[in-house]
């Protein structure tokens, strides 16, 4: 995406914290900051709704899109970025929403976590820790993925999700508890079984 | 907003290594640069098709505004209370005719016909028909 192909600029004002310090004094283009957070906002996507490559770039891709047309009602009251993934969680959650009503019309089982596997080299244990995340709660999993694996803090993540604080630390303790039931084994500091 | 400002830190040391361990595994394979170039391009397409019809709509949305400010001031011109009569028969003051009717009635009847008359005109009066 190069600055002609479309020309799109935002105001400085909006860009705190988009691209470096003294580019910001000079609104840089909007693409600047979708070059800036797009592996990320298509990460926190992925792990978001549990692993689906496609649907995250497209929700990344809706959240950009979303974020844009709303650039006018940003007030500038949080970073441009927090706000900008904000927009990706809600639109992680409308996603959710949306497969989990095709799957009770299809009469499939909604979220139905794959089966642990026992350890066997990479892609099972792969396998097997997305099946430990698909089974929390949503909301253990989305405290979990943006505190602990996104490095959000905890009042980033109540802002972002909309929750209080207090929620968003009782989603970690109860997510972190569940995973160390189901994952032990990959806990370093445990003894090898005999 | 950081990688480095999560609350990981807080963390037990082994529960920090869980944490470490399940970040690793459960992550999205990077986008390879064909991705990230094709996710560009689709992007810039769909910013660029947005933009227009955002023009197309604020327009729209004036046009239909001026078209009711024009309805609502046509619509007061047209009304009744806003038409004005043409004065047929006004006084140079532009008093209607019906006007000075309700001011001589209410200066009540006059008993002669050459009352209504001011006194220099009756005494011309006088003088020419005699009376």
């Amino acid at each position: 995406m190069t600055p002609a192909s479309h020309g799109i600029e935002i105001e400085a004002s909006l860009l705190d914290g988009v691209g470096n310090a003294g580019a910001a004094r000079t609104q840089p283009p909007f693409d600047v900051f979708v070059a800036e957070h797009r592996d990320r906002a298509v990460s926190l996507a992925w792990r978001l709704i549990g692993g689906d490559g496609a649907a995250a770039e497209d929700i990344a891709q809706e959240a950009f899109l979303r974020a844009y047309r709303s650039l006018h009602r940003f007030r500038g009251e949080a970073k441009l970025s927090t706000w900008f993934y904000r927009i990706l969680v809600n639109e992680v959650k409308r996603y959710q929403r949306w497969r989990w009503v095709r799957q009770r019309r299809a009469g499939e089982s909604v979220e139905e976590p794959p089966d642990p596997r026992p350890i066997a080299g990479d892609p099972a244990l792969r396998q097997r820790v997305a099946g430990a995340m698909a089974r929390l709660s949503h909301g253990q999993r989305e405290a979990f993925v943006l505190v602990h694996l996104e490095g959000f803090s905890v009042q980033e993540a109540a802002h972002l999700t909309g929750r209080a604080d207090g929620t968003i630390k009782s989603h970690l303790h109860r997510a972190l508890r569940r995973l160390r039931e189901q994952l032990a084994d990959l806990d370093p500091s445990r003894e090898p079984a005999p | 907003m950081s990688h480095e400002r999560g609350d990981r830190t807080q963390l037990a040391t082994h529960e920090g290594a869980l944490v470490e361990r399940v970040a690793e595994l459960y992550a999205a394979p990077p986008l390879s640069p064909t991705r990230r170039v094709r996710f560009d391009a689709r992007l810039a397409e769909r910013l660029g098709a947005s933009a227009p019809r955002r023009r197309l709509v604020v327009a729209a949305s004036l046009a239909a505004a001026a078209s009711v400010l024009v309805a609502v001031f046509g619509l007061r011109a047209l009304s009744p209370r806003g038409v004005v009569p043409p004065p047929t028969e006004s006084t140079p003051l532009g008093v209607a005719v019906q006007d000075d009717d309700a001011i001589l009635a209410m200066m009540g009847p006059i008993a002669d016909a050459n009352d209504a008359l001011p006194e220099d005109y009756r005494a011309i009066s006088a003088l020419v028909i005699g009376e």
